[in-house]
């Protein structure tokens, strides 16, 4: 019997394949995993949310407070600004065929900001900012109307719960006890302007709002004043363009409006504001 | 986001400066198993045949700390299964080095051969959580003396 030991191979206990190859292709079909529960875990989300009761929705925005509220210096103008644009919504609630527990609330912000947004709890918030560019009625009520229209279509909280899914969903991933995304969640739930609706929903939401415009004042004509005033606004326009994501190109929003005013064929005369008292202008 | 950049980072120590201790530790283990070479060992019980005058027990020991990188790939091999190999080179870097100090031992004391060699493994830190472990490889056995 003879004893040696010869040098054994190296490529049996060790394998030669570079470890990062191994890491990276396992990550990324961690990623891949994840991205797909994350996506399905939000369509669903998403497409639940509408069946929350409104209800249900009312009482965690009361819950929170209520961040609508402008607690900022407040004139008799526009006291007389936020009635005006209240009674305007009133009048435009029946058009859109509002469910019999909706409740609108809507605020007025003297801010220069050139927004309007809808929110959970059935929140609206118009800007003074926006006002400023609106120089009729039938502008402005296209305006409200839209953002009516996103609660009538329960788009708030279908975006809400797109949000909020998406961040538990990377904290439970993550494992993250971290004050940062803590403070995202509560954000997502913190019902600021914020909450960003898909092209498919501002395009919904514009219906509607024709849909009311025309039912209110029986033609269309000056609705689209408000977007060729924001298109020719060069700060505003600017803005828009991070948002070409999700709002419809203006252009598009505005040939929209003219086409269904053009198959009409109606023509209508365009009431004016009743801070300005003046002739918008013909285009 | 500040765990995210310090996860990111101590994976990136980890890969950078595991792989050069790995490296340096092969080229290491392989030059010293040519220069012991004549030293034999095995793991028969039995004394093979010969005139031995002298049997005494001999132990080389090692301790390897996981690095953060392969505790990470190993975590992700725990997903889906399969070899990890990123344990799998650790402990034969252990069993070589733990045989080599054995032999180095031996070689001390004038030995030619040992036998009934035997190894032993523990993971140190085991079950303590979050830490980063380490692997323990021991070998022993009886070295033979002309």
């Amino acid at each position: 019997m003879s004893y040696e030991n010869p040098a054994q191979r190296e490529d049996i206990n060790v394998s030669a394949e570079h470890p990062l190859k191994e890491f990276v292709s396992l990550l990324l079909a961690l990623v891949l995993i994840a991205v797909t529960a994350i996506t399905v875990l939000t369509l669903s989300a998403q497409w639940l949310a509408q069946f929350v009761p409104f209800s249900m929705e009312t009482r965690l925005v009361d819950t929170i407070g209520s961040p609508f509220e402008y607690d900022g210096e407040w004139s008799e103008e526009d006291e007389a600004r936020q009635t005006y644009l209240r009674e305007l919504a009133e009048r435009l609630s029946p058009h859109l065929e509002l469910p019999d527990d909706m409740v609108l609330t809507l605020h007025y912000d003297p801010g220069s900001t050139v927004n309007a947004y809808a929110s959970l709890g059935g929140h609206l918030v118009l800007y003074g900012g926006l006002l400023d560019k609106v120089t009729s009625e039938n502008a402005l009520a296209m305006v409200v109307a839209h953002e009516i229209a996103h609660i009538k279509l329960r788009h708030p909280i279908v975006a809400s719960s797109r949000g909020l899914t998406v961040a538990l969903a990377v904290t439970a991933l993550l494992g993250f006890t971290d004050n940062s995304l803590a403070t995202q969640l509560v954000n997502q739930i913190s019902l600021a302007s914020s909450l960003s609706y898909s092209r498919a929903q501002e395009r919904a939401a514009d219906d509607w709002a024709a849909k009311a415009v025309l039912a209110e004042y029986g033609h269309l004509d000056g609705a689209d004043q408000l977007f060729e005033a924001l298109r020719s606004d060069s700060a505003f326009a600017e803005a828009l363009n991070q948002f070409q994501g999700t709002h419809p190109a203006i252009d598009e929003r505005i040939e929209t409006v003219r086409a269904r005013a053009r198959s009409l064929g109606v023509q209508g005369t365009v009431t004016p504001l009743p801070w300005t008292h003046a002739a918008p202008p013909d285009d | 986001m500040i765990e995210l950049i310090v996860f990111a980072t101590l994976t990136l120590l980890g890969y950078v400066f595991g792989r050069i201790a790995e490296r340096k530790h092969f080229a290491s283990i392989r030059s010293r198993e040519s220069t012991l070479k004549d030293i034999l060992i095995f793991n028969e019980r039995t004394l093979p045949p010969g005139e031995w005058r002298r049997t005494q027990l001999v132990g080389g020991n090692v301790v390897i700390s996981v690095d953060y990188f392969k505790r990470l790939a190993a975590g992700l091999r725990a997903l889906f299964g399969g070899r990890v190999t990123a344990y799998e080179s650790l402990l034969e870097r252990g069993r070589r080095e733990a045989l080599l100090r054995m032999k180095e031992e031996a070689q001390r004391l004038g030995a030619a051969m040992v036998i009934n060699v035997r190894l032993e493994t523990a993971s140190i830190s085991k079950g303590a959580g979050d830490q980063i472990g380490s692997i323990e490889v021991y070998a022993y056995g009886t070295a033979l003396g002309r």
